[in-house]
């Protein structure tokens, strides 16, 4: 190959000019490089009076067909990587003035012609690449080996910790609700036996005495029950979103009133701003009140620009039955997002 | 009150480092979706985006370590296997490391289709997972500027242990010395002292770069200026 052209860089001298072939990868000094080059002193800097290279190269073998760059060496070690591929046959005097082959802050210029090429096609380095990749694969082999002895620490060990933790969290569950079951049970026999008792006290000649008393009771206990809990509108569920929250008073029981209020804190881990909050009980959505004072909450999480005040208070009815409730938030007027769903048990104990 | 007690007090008035050190839960937030991850890792979201500049870190490891079809290969902090879907094909085996769980899950989907490739997550900073002189080709690009200058070099010092005799590093960052580096740079500068992400970008030296290298054993060590305008510092395991 016959490459010749010129280098300079405007920050430090330009030690050495390599042409770099990638597979193998191969570095070929120009020693030519330094040759005198007034024509470029006078139309690029004064400096560059030696900066040319014109040689001609064997092609490295097992490289005929690759592309190539060009290299240089900086005089405090540095090697700028030339920018972009060049061929290895480029006729006569096709030129290159672009960046590719400039050192930074330099220019540089380049004729490239190819007259010639080595090829040795003999079955050695066959046989040799063969057995390279016979004793890197068995390389390879020993990597997953050790990583397979060693799994505490990868990522095949991640999931499946997830996985059997998974599986505990299903056996607890089903714990769960087998204890839950004995104690519906043991629950139920109570129930009927003070049933009986009940039945037995209705009967007797004193309870006939003191009704009266029990129905003046009954109608001033009524009168704390709020009786403007009404949804304000009718919908299905909303889709569920990301929020950080805490409930204070716990959704997850038996409701024995014939309202619950639901207090907490919520917002959404987008950033968005919450406008409105409610409880969708079945489809019925009761709007609470929102933007209540939390500051632990503050001072814990740091201040919330979108939701300086995260606090909210929600009143629902509790009706007899099961339901699904879903914790609802409207986000910056535009969209409701469901803060956290689940099914509640309501068996309201007053009359 | 003696030096002892002083010391002893002052030891308790340190605030710890903050979450630049606490790189696998930094870089798992950002995993909530292969968007999220990509422009994490990428700063694009597109398959030919990310495949050209696949490219640009594939050719500057071809013209300055070089790579063979017979080399087994590591990649310390693969992200979403960006370098990787490529180079596998170039290569006989390609590993990926990361130090998030959450990275790798979407490096495993889009590596679906190159078998040559493992995923490997690293419980914390160092390659502890890899046994010694394994690899003929150890790199890691667009890294070192997400770490600290302790945990770079840690990753250097494993590379020697897991490099084969021979073997080959490869290490960049960006520079000051460079437009895009000092663009880098200013646009660090001018995020409010409050508000700078754990993994906001910072430089390496030539001189920094080529000291982990000597120090950690390496020999043949140079420093390239790569077109991407990368610092990239690339050493030999002594055979």
């Amino acid at each position: 190959m016959h490459l010749s052209g010129w280098c300079f860089d405007t920050r430090s001298p330009i030690l050495k000019v390599d042409a770099v072939f990638p597979e193998p990868l191969t570095v070929v000094p120009l020693t030519s490089y330094g040759l005198p080059s007034p024509d470029v002193a006078a139309a690029v800097n004064p400096d560059a009076r030696h900066n040319r290279f014109d040689e001609c190269f064997i092609i490295p073998p097992h490289t005929v067909g690759h592309l190539f760059r060009l290299q240089f060496t900086l005089s405090d070690g540095t090697i700028v990587l030339g920018g972009s591929d060049i061929g290895d046959a480029a006729e006569g005097e096709s030129q290159s003035r672009s960046n590719a082959i400039q050192p930074k802050d330099a220019q540089s210029r380049l004729d490239c012609d190819r007259f010639g090429a080595a090829s040795d096609s003999t079955s050695i380095p066959a046989e040799l690449e063969m057995v390279k990749r016979r004793e890197t694969e068995f390389r390879a082999n020993i990597v997953h080996e050790f990583l397979d002895r060693g799994e505490r620490n990868s990522y095949l060990h991640t999931l499946r910790q997830e996985r059997a933790a998974l599986i505990k969290r299903g056996q607890e569950v089903s714990l769960d609700l087998e204890a839950m079951v004995r104690r519906l049970e043991v629950e139920g026999e109570r129930a009927a036996a003070l049933e009986t008792e009940l039945h037995r006290i209705r009967s007797s000649t004193s309870w006939g005495k003191l009704r009266p008393i029990w129905a003046v009771w009954r109608t001033f206990s009524r009168s704390h029950i709020p009786s403007t809990i009404v949804p304000s509108l009718k919908r299905a569920p909303a889709d569920g979103s990301v929020f950080t929250y805490f409930l204070h008073t716990s959704p997850f029981r038996i409701y024995r009133e014939h309202f619950f209020t639901l207090r907490g804190w919520a917002w959404p881990d987008d950033g968005r701003s919450i406008t409105a909050i409610g409880a969708n009980i079945d489809g019925s959505l009761f709007v609470g009140h929102h933007g209540l004072e939390e500051p632990e909450v503050i001072a814990r999480y740091g201040n919330q620009t979108a939701n300086p005040r995260p606090g909210f208070e929600i009143t629902f009815e509790t009706s007899q039955g099961r339901h699904q409730l879903s914790l609802e938030a409207e986000l910056d007027h535009a969209e409701w997002r469901s803060i956290m769903k689940t099914s509640i048990w309501c068996e309201p104990t007053m009359p | 009150m003696n030096i002892v007690d002083a010391n002893v007090r002052w030891q308790k008035s340190m605030s710890s480092f903050g979450d630049r050190s606490d790189y696998k839960n930094v870089w798992n937030k950002q995993t909530e979706d292969l968007d999220v991850a990509s422009l994490a890792v990428a700063s694009f979201t597109d398959e030919a985006s990310m495949d050209l500049t696949a490219q640009y870190s594939i050719d500057a490891l071809r013209f300055t370590v070089g790579i063979s079809s017979t080399d087994v290969v590591l990649e310390i902090g693969c992200g979403i296997a960006r370098v990787g879907k490529i180079l596998s094909s170039a290569c006989l085996h390609w590993f990926g490391s990361d130090i998030s769980g959450g990275m790798l899950r979407h490096a495993a989907t889009r590596l679906q289709k190159c078998p040559n490739t493992t995923l490997v997550e690293l419980a914390t900073v160092g390659l502890q997972e890899f046994p010694r002189d394994a690899f003929d080709l150890v790199y890691c690009t667009t890294v070192f500027m997400h770490l600290l200058e302790w945990d770079r070099y840690r990753y250097v010092e494993e590379a020697f242990r897991i490099l084969r005799p021979g073997g080959r590093c490869y290490f960049d960052n960006f520079h000051l010395d460079s437009t895009t580096g000092w663009n880098l740079f200013l646009a660090g500068a001018s995020i409010p002292l409050n508000q700078r992400p754990a993994h906001i970008s910072m430089s390496s030296s030539r001189g920094e770069l080529v000291t982990y290298l000597r120090k950690a054993g390496f020999e043949g060590i140079r420093i390239y200026e790569l077109p991407s305008e990368l610092l990239a510092a690339v050493g030999r395991k002594p055979n």
